[in-house]
């Protein structure tokens, strides 16, 4: 039975077990937090509010409609939950309180979840390493020299610490799969449309979307189950009904070619995850995607692009921070963005401006979505032939605080195999292989169709024997949970 | 483009050319791209959400009944609805614009081409018209500003003409003109005051016989027929007078101060923002597919010129009463119930005689409640007019076919016609019951009206003496006199006779 299943059941059984089970996520959360900060909001008068709800929900619902009844989840800080504050780890929305509920948000209240906490990111989603939070930098609970990634660091670090059994994050260019894949959990980036983004503050809003964290790819699933589905209140939602052709047996994989910025440990890892699946019985057919090398020139066009526009409304007149000392207009707009948004946060508003701008627009922004177009041709072919693409999520394994700080080009390259499922609208699964070559976690990619969001999870599990979370019991604070389950 | 016949006025030998861009508030419930009222003049920030405020995380999605109405315009002005039209993001920062972009439509939009046939002599063509959000306000006190953003996402059209028009009398006119249609097919309210429809005006001048155009300046936000007009001829003899003393004109918007009837610089054309547009990711493309336009189209009611033409041409309906029944709507749905009425029947050959009533004595009576002026909203009167809550008064459609019925058939004069309607303004009463109340029948019996006659000869024995002496204008005193003893009831033409021969019985009595 997994994490999320044993607490249900319990819970079904013992409904008053749901404040228990809180208490014990406190105390998890309390040592990842004090080792990892990946905290950024958590009260206790709030969590008593929701134990009730949930009560209550009991009563109205019944236990067992409810399929995630008592669960504690974390929620990455860019998504808005009633009565809770969503900084986005910003310095601009500091304080800020949300005064309405992301879809997601409801969905996870009506099926019976606890919003256990809000988690710290980098500022606005914008960053692979979370050492862009207004706030601190988030840890990795497998080497806590090292970052957990980014930008749902922290997401990736409650599950992988052993704090929570479920978390949230946001994925733009592999800010869930990053993170799942250097601290040793699962990650899941659905298609693009397929969870609604009502409410999730918008970094790059083409790219975006929400999904989960796990320890599993059962637990995966449940709160996938719970979290996607047409919304009335995003355009972008769409019900595509996926309809698996016939099984192609087939499993397109990377070119050498592509693999030479990954290192010897997860190059290794891949060629061992090869064999395993070529002797499951499927055939590996070798891609080299034309435009695949683009995707990071791609990204960092059209994903600032969105951003800039997406962060014009911080411009401190309605909410969030206003620079006391600005006696103009135009200085309330000039000192308050200055002063309280981050330096990869300007960075990228600049760039933004900069490839929309008259005369620059045709060259930059256009032949981007232009080789987006193009790119997401080069999937649909190779979804003819195969039935899914194997990849890294990641070149490399999770480096250590401070070593890519200077260099952001080197920081950008770790989005090099996450960011084609953005740009392609593909839904990607991350999930933890064996490393043989090393202590640190190393993560693996499948990415499957539009819409083939369930049979990837599916595919991902009858290819069971890759994957590898670590014990609950072995991880930073799993222990207060193995102890309580067991 | 002009009648081929009518000249172009000059200036000092310099020729304008105009084009309009004007803003039109569509009259759906609720705003563009949420379902918070767009209602005007609530307490500041009260109809918002946090899809209007422009809260973090918070999602636009698309308003169908206003897309129907953009659409309605585009058929009223024969324009090409596009099937896919897109939404792109406006980026400038502005208190009043809570996103930082507004949402509005650059390179595909809506309705392409069309043409407003403005008069027989003038017909301009439209460029564009495209759908977008309208910003909030924003409110200066005397020691800080304030923000209302009750109007931020509330749904406008924009609607932009080529440059076309060569006088400011012209350029009045088509504002005019638009105005009128969007009124005509229910689209807005048309309150200029509170800036439902505002007008920009692109202006420049080239000598007579040029080819290319000179320089253009924009005058902003004219929200009135006479502004317009007044703004449009400030600008242009400043371009007279600026290039008369060989300088160019400087490429700039400018407002329009109505106090003084001048325009100024608000902003020179190197300041000019780079709005950045790009299609918003956060909607989706626009489809009209051809049943949506069929089935919208269908709902296109008459417009005004239509009603004008059909007025005069089908009902006979002068051309003086044509014309007011044209611009005032509620006038023009009282005379389409009356036309329609079955309980009586409303003769095709009454028509003429109906309009001529109703934009007399009717519309008198009743001026405050059917006043088509600022308070008024137009779709009530027009849907529910015989009994409008909004009226204090109002008017029975069978009742007043009625009385153009008694009025026709001789049985009542036009005086007391008049007398009779008003009572039943007054009370609702039926004319019949009010004919018979005070009596208003005309008399055409002979003898009755005789004896009238003869107690006001003997009453005005002066002015009897007067006549028979041979003073002829005494006859008309005398008709008055027993006009008013009989109360208004005689028939003319019957107490004609018997006063004529009562009189020459008497002449012939004395001598």
């Amino acid at each position: 039975m997994t994490f999320v299943e044993k607490l249900v059941q319990m819970h079904v059984a013992d409904h008053s077990k749901i404040k228990s089970s809180v208490d014990v996520a406190k105390r998890a959360m309390a040592i990842v937090h004090k080792s990892c900060h990946t905290t950024l909001w958590q009260e206790d008068a709030y969590l008593d509010q929701e134990i009730q709800r949930v009560q209550g929900l009991i009563e109205s619902k019944g236990a067992a409609n409810l399929p995630l009844l008592g669960v504690p989840v974390g929620i990455k800080d860019n998504i808005n939950v009633k009565g809770t504050k969503t900084t986005c780890a910003s310095k601009i929305l500091e304080n800020y309180q949300s005064p309405y509920e992301a879809t997601v948000s409801t969905k996870l209240a009506e099926a019976g979840a606890i919003r256990f906490c809000k988690l710290n990111m980098d500022e606005f989603a914008m960053g692979s390493s979370n050492e862009n939070s207004a706030y601190g930098a988030v840890k990795n609970p497998k080497d806590l020299q090292r970052v957990p990634g980014g930008s749902s660091g922290a997401s990736a670090a409650a599950v992988a610490g052993g704090g929570l059994p479920l978390s949230l994050g946001s994925d733009t260019g592999g800010s869930i799969r990053q993170p799942a894949a250097f601290t040793g959990v699962y990650g899941f980036k659905p298609s693009y449309g397929r969870v609604s983004r009502y409410g999730l503050v918008a970094f790059a809003s083409s790219l975006d979307q929400i999904g989960p964290f796990a320890r599993s790819n059962i637990d995966i699933q449940k709160l996938y189950g719970v979290l996607e589905g047409v919304d009335p209140f995003d355009d972008s939602t769409r019900n595509i009904e996926f309809k698996a052709a016939a099984a192609k047996n087939k499993v397109a994989v990377l070119s050498e070619d592509l693999l030479k910025d990954c290192s010897p440990e997860v190059f290794s890892a891949y060629q061992r995850c090869l064999s395993s699946i070529e002797s499951k019985g499927f055939e590996l057919v070798t891609v080299n995607p034309k435009g695949i090398k683009e995707c990071l020139s791609i990204y960092y066009i059209l994903a600032p692009a969105e951003a800039a526009a997406n962060l014009a409304r911080f411009d401190g007149v309605r909410y969030g921070q206003r620079e006391p000392s600005a006696k103009t207009l135009e200085e309330v707009f000039c000192k308050t963005r200055s002063k309280y948004f981050g330096s990869e946060v300007k960075r990228r508003i600049i760039t933004g401006t900069y490839v929309l701008s008259a005369g620059y627009q045709e060259a930059y922004y256009r032949k981007a979505n232009q080789a987006r177009s193009m790119l997401r041709r080069e999937f649909q072919k190779i979804f003819l032939e195969c039935d899914y693409l194997f990849l890294p999520t990641t070149p490399s394994t999770a480096f250590k605080l401070g070593e890519n700080a200077d260099n952001p080009l080197a920081m950008y390259l770790n989005d090099l195999f996450t960011i084609p499922a953005n740009l392609a609208e593909l839904p990607a699964l991350s999930f933890p292989v064996t490393n043989e070559d090393g202590p640190l976690p190393i993560g693996m990619q499948l990415v499957g169709p539009y819409g083939s969001d369930q049979n990837i999870l599916e595919f991902e599990r009858s290819i069971a024997g890759l994957s590898s979370c670590d014990d609950l019991g072995t991880s930073l604070a799993g222990s207060v949970w193995q102890e309580y389950l067991s | 483009m002009r009648h081929q016949d009518t000249p172009i006025k000059t200036y000092s030998g310099f020729v304008p050319t105009i084009g309009l861009e004007i803003h039109c508030r569509l009259n759906a419930k609720s705003k563009l791209f949420c379902g918070c009222p767009n209602s005007y003049g609530d307490t500041p920030n009260t109809n918002v959400c946090p899809v209007c405020l422009g809260l973090p995380g918070a999602l636009p999605r698309l308003n169908k009944t206003v897309v129907e109405k953009a659409m309605l315009f585009a058929f009223a002005v024969d324009g090409h609805v596009a099937e896919k039209s897109e939404f792109s993001r406006k980026q400038y920062f502005y208190p009043d614009l809570p996103k930082g972009y507004q949402i509005t439509q650059f390179e595909y939009p809506y309705c392409l081409g069309g043409k407003l046939l403005v008069s027989n002599r003038l017909c301009v063509d439209l460029e564009r018209v495209h759908i977008e959000e309208d910003a909030g306000k924003n409110i200066h006190l005397d020691d800080a500003s304030a923000v209302d953003l009750n109007r931020a996402g509330s749904a406008l059209i924009e609607i932009v003409t080529k440059p076309q028009i060569h006088s400011p009398e012209d350029a009045a006119a088509t504002f005019r003109f638009v105005y009128d249609i969007v009124r005509a097919i229910g689209v807005c309210d048309g309150n200029l005051e509170e800036g439902s429809l505002r007008c920009d005006l692109n202006v420049s001048l080239a000598k007579e016989g040029a080819t290319e155009l000179g320089t253009r300046t924009e005058v902003k936000n004219l929200n009135s027929f006479r502004n317009l007009e007044k703004a449009c001829n400030y600008e242009i003899m400043r371009h007279v007078d600026t290039l008369l003393s060989g300088e160019k004109i400087i490429q700039q918007t400018v407002g329009f101060d109505a106090s003084t009837g001048k325009t100024f610089t608000q902003r020179l054309k190197e300041d000019s923002d780079d709005y950045r547009y790009f299609p918003d990711p956060d909607l989706n493309e626009l489809e009209i597919d051809s049943a949506w336009k069929e089935e919208t189209r269908a709902k296109l009611p008459m417009l005004p010129h239509e009603v004008e033409r059909n007025l005069i041409e089908v009902d006979g309906v002068s051309s003086e009463y044509a014309g007011i029944l044209k611009d005032k709507k509620s006038l023009y749905s009282l005379y389409i119930a009356c036309r329609k009425n079955t309980n009586p029947v409303m003769p095709q050959k009454l028509l003429p005689e109906l309009a001529k009533w109703l934009c007399t004595d009717i519309q008198k009576l009743s001026s405050q409640e059917l006043d088509d002026g600022v308070e008024q909203n137009q779709l009530t009167l027009q849907t529910d007019l015989g009994s409008s809550k909004k009226c204090k008064n109002s008017w029975n459609i069978s009742h007043i076919c009625e009385l153009l019925l008694q009025l026709n058939s001789g049985k009542i004069s036009a005086r007391a016609g008049k007398k009779v309607l008003a009572r039943m303004w007054d009370t609702g009463q039926d004319p019949s019951i009010i004919i018979q109340e005070e009596g208003l029948l005309k008399q055409t019996d002979t003898g009755s009206i005789l004896k009238i006659v003869k107690e006001t000869l003997d009453a005005e024995q002066q002015a009897t003496l007067d006549f028979l002496q041979g003073n002829q204008k005494s006859f008309g005193f005398l008709m008055g006199e027993s006009m008013k003893r009989g109360r208004g009831s005689l028939d003319p033409q019957v107490l004609r006779r018997v006063l004529q021969e009562e009189l020459d019985a008497r002449n012939a009595a004395s001598t």
